[in-house]
């Protein structure tokens, strides 16, 4: 017999560069100003994605375009770490930034046999709900509150005694998380807070109290697709994964509620390529659509929606700097949970308005929550507290700390809805 | 009389050369096109270059039958499809077999699906020596061995540049590389002058490598995302074939469901000033469980020198399943049934003072895909000839495609050479 060889090459060549554009989310990096009235008065008129008004800066997700407005307007920036361009030396050192972050040197690193290590998948989670309904058949219930573009699951965890009663007398709370998708530290926290109430039910009598005083609604998983999108694709994404049929691709779920939807460009972009696109109507996206069809019928007395990053609470209004007739209220209790949170790990959450410091959103749910609904709503924008310290990537081992900080947070916006209902 | 075969002669002549024509044509002319995957769903990795629907590999003859394979016994690869037809090739065989394909790719991982957004098609052109096999027969049995290349997981690469003011302020870049490759051993057995039948054992080996690098030049931030695969895996394929009657000759073939299994790792990494973040995954027992496939075939003699030929080809694809690190994927797939069909001439003339032989050929082939929706297939036509002298031949082909169904108007081409020496 003829011994054969066989010798395998490929030879590929692509063509690429001629056809290939980005979406503007590829060309952005957050800059920050500093946080004074010329400042202010300047960025109100250049239509910038403001990101976040925090501890004197002024977060901006910047384009090369946005940079040359900024340098246009004289307005100094920097990167969080970095001097500018304008070499800007008036910028605060990093000094406030948390020290629960890593350093480094000091490598996260772990080995998983999930490929999105410790962090939930559409699976998993699916798992674990239905886990949690099987152990805890008289406290939790599995709804399926809708379906994604992809045919995948909203679910939702209704914890309660009686569950299987909808009891009129009881406070309810809402609790979602990841409306985008590279948020993944946002499945996390509801979650595990589901785990939390259920779990401590039997031996904590002050849980138990609060599970028998009221319904809490957990919606761990709301953007299903954009999820799995970012565990097998592109890490990075943030919207659903709408085909807006002219070659772009996804809507911003936070920024397609029915309350002040397009109010502005700032807020929200009509640009379908934007990564805050708003989408071409209201309540468009079936994501969005799960969220205001369990509102009917029920009387929810707070709302919490859990993001990442930046380490903040902030409040309506998103859609402008004119405080909400509860603002005094809003400001209160987003202090107070800072304040409990910050006591478990030293971790300092900042607070406040959105809309009046800039961070400028329109058609945002807790905006909708507050307008439409009338409750009080917040934002918790989860650790870390900048890009230079992961950004939308949290280290695995960061995952139970930040549970546990929020914990405390979750129990008094439970204990508020039930002395307020 | 003699006029009459002079005629015919000079005819049978032009009629290779133009077909010689026609398969070197198709490589530039034929539309850049896909025998890519589409859809969500197309956009998984592990979707072959080409076509989901493989078994074996294209030499030149079968390519220019419009993938027809199951009754004709043209060299030694029938034995990764129907290894019966072994018995049917001369006593030794030895062939050695390369292609190029040329195919344009719309949707694929995060090309065109969410992250990154092309104006149009991209095209993709591999290039590969992807069969060489040998066949011996001894009284009844024939064995043969044979080393293909099965499937191609290449995607075109992807890098995106932006500049602020002249300056590389980010890039992107996506990579994809991979092959899955077999090693057979058949053994054909003649049962009788009229029946055959052939297994053949498949000991496959791959690779698939995927990386996504992401740079931000002025925050000096890098984000990786790397997925490697070792697959391996084991299979049979066995056949029939039977002459009806002198003109009539039909075949069966089959292929078991078998798991390709894939030895996994990956890597998430986010690298800033302050911190390194890594999440790293490895997984053991990733599979693939690969569908039945059931064939069969019939090829009628018009003439001594004229056959037709068809075949057609069941894949199980409801029953694939992918485990992913413990996680089943969606892979919400249908049953397709692939129908080729073609015709080949044998014509000859005097050169040089040898008898040269010469085949042509034309072939047509449906090849729907296994997604549902969009749900979409292929056309392909194809054209191919080659020449025979002596002991040695060559041939030639060229198949071009058009997709229908995804509204991308992918399209693909293909043009396959194969070198034979036989006794």
């Amino acid at each position: 017999m003829t011994k054969t060889k066989t010798a395998i090459f490929l030879i590929c060549f692509s063509v690429v560069g001629l056809s290939l554009m980005a979406q503007n989310h590829w060309l952005n990096t957050i800059v920050w100003v500093e946080k004074t009235p010329e400042n202010v008065a300047k960025l109100r008129t250049m239509s910038l994605d403001i990101l976040m008004d925090w501890q004197g800066k002024i977060y901006i997700v910047a384009s090369p375009d946005d940079i040359r407005k900024l340098k246009d307007a004289e307005i100094l920036f920097s990167d969080d770490d970095n001097e500018s361009d304008n070499n800007n030396k008036n910028v605060p050192d990093d000094k406030n930034k948390s020290d629960n972050s890593l350093h480094k040197g000091q490598k996260s690193i772990s080995i998983q046999t999930s490929i999105n290590g410790a962090f939930h998948s559409y699976r998993e989670v699916e798992a674990k709900v239905y886990a949690l309904e099987q152990a805890y058949p008289n406290l939790v219930q599995v709804q399926i509150i809708g379906n994604s573009l992809e045919m995948r699951n909203i679910y939702a965890l209704k914890i309660s005694d009686n569950v299987q009663a909808d009891e009129e007398g009881e406070a309810e709370v809402l609790i979602t998380g990841c409306h985008h998708a590279r948020e993944w530290i946002s499945v996390e926290v509801p979650l595990y807070m589901a785990k939390h109430l259920v779990e401590n039910y039997a031996t904590d009598s002050h849980i138990r109290d609060l599970v028998d005083r009221s319904e809490v609604w957990i919606v761990p998983l709301l953007n299903p697709d954009g999820l799995e999108y970012t565990i097998h694709f592109y890490r990075y994404w943030r919207k659903n994964m709408r085909d807006n049929e002219n070659r772009t691709y996804g809507v911003d779920p936070n920024r397609n509620y029915d309350y002040m939807w397009g109010n502005d460009n700032e807020g929200s972009s009509p640009v379908s390529s934007s990564y805050v696109y708003r989408g071409p109507a209201p309540f468009s996206e079936p994501e969005t659509q799960a969220i205001r069809d369990l509102f009917v019928g029920r009387d929810f007395q707070v709302f919490i929606s859990y993001h990442n990053y930046s380490q903040v609470i902030i409040y309506p209004w998103g859609y402008t700097n004119e405080p909400s007739e509860i603002d005094a209220l809003l400001e209160e209790m987003a202090g107070e949970m800072a304040a409990r949170m910050e006591r478990v790990n030293g971790r300092v959450y900042g607070y406040g308005q959105a809309g009046n410091q800039l961070y400028v959103t329109n058609g945002g749910a807790t905006d909708w929550a507050l307008g439409v609904h009338g409750i009080p709503a917040f934002t918790i924008e989860l650790p870390p507290v900048d890009q230079q310290h992961g950004g939308f990537y949290n280290p695995e081992e960061d995952i139970p700390p930040i549970i546990r900080e929020n914990i405390p947070a979750m129990l008094y916006v439970i204990e508020w809805a039930i002395s307020n209902k | 009389m003699q006029d009459k075969m002079r005629s015919a002669s000079s005819a049978a002549s032009w009629g290779f050369f133009i077909g010689i024509f026609l398969s070197f044509l198709s490589l530039p002319l034929l539309p850049s096109s896909g025998w890519t995957q589409v859809v969500i769903g197309q956009y998984v990795d592990e979707a072959p270059l080409r076509t989901w629907n493989n078994i074996g590999v294209l030499t030149a003859s079968a390519v220019g039958l419009g993938e027809t394979q199951f009754t004709l016994a043209q060299d030694s690869s029938v034995a990764l499809t129907n290894p019966a037809l072994l018995s049917r090739l001369p006593k030794f065989t030895v062939s050695l077999n390369g292609s190029g394909t040329r195919a344009t790719f719309h949707k694929y991982s995060l090309i065109n699906t969410g992250a990154v957004t092309s104006t149009g098609a991209i095209d993709v052109g591999v290039i590969a020596l992807d069969y060489a096999g040998a066949s011996v027969r001894f009284r009844r049995f024939t064995l043969a061995l044979s080393f293909g290349l099965l499937e191609y997981y290449y995607r075109p690469g992807v890098r995106v540049e932006s500049n602020y003011e002249g300056n590389l302020y980010h890039t992107l870049e996506f990579n994809q590389d991979g092959a899955l490759r077999t090693i057979n051993f058949a053994l054909a057995y003649k049962i009788n002058d009229r029946l055959s039948a052939g297994i053949g054992a498949n000991f496959i080996k791959g690779v698939l490598d995927k990386s996504v690098d992401e740079r931000y030049y002025v925050t000096e931030i890098t984000q990786e995302d790397k997925d490697s695969s070792d697959y391996s895996g084991f299979y049979v394929n066995g056949g029939v074939v039977y002459d009806v009657s002198d003109r009539l000759t039909v075949a069966a073939m089959i292929r078991p469901p078998y798991t390709k299994k894939a030895v996994s790792e990956s890597l998430i990494r986010y690298e800033s000033h302050y911190v390194e973040i890594r999440t790293e995954a490895k997984a053991e027992d990733n599979a693939y469980k690969q569908p039945l496939v059931i064939g069969i075939g019939v090829n009628y003699k018009l003439s001594d020198s004229f056959v037709v030929a068809s075949d057609l080809t069941y894949f199980d694809w409801s029953s694939y399943v992918v485990k992913y690190y413990e996680e089943e994927l969606d892979r919400d797939f249908r049953d397709v049934v692939k129908v080729s069909a073609g015709a080949e001439y044998w014509g000859n003339f005097q050169l040089f003072g040898k008898e040269w032989r010469y085949p042509l050929r034309i072939g047509f082939n449906y090849d729907p895909q296994p997604m549902k929706d969009p749900s979409i297939h292929y056309l392909y036509l194809s054209v191919g000839a080659g020449i025979r002298v002596g002991r040695f031949s060559v041939d030639l082909s060229g198949m071009f495609g058009k997709e229908y169904g995804s509204g991308n108007s992918l399209s693909a081409q293909k043009v396959v050479l194969t070198l034979s020496y036989e006794i």
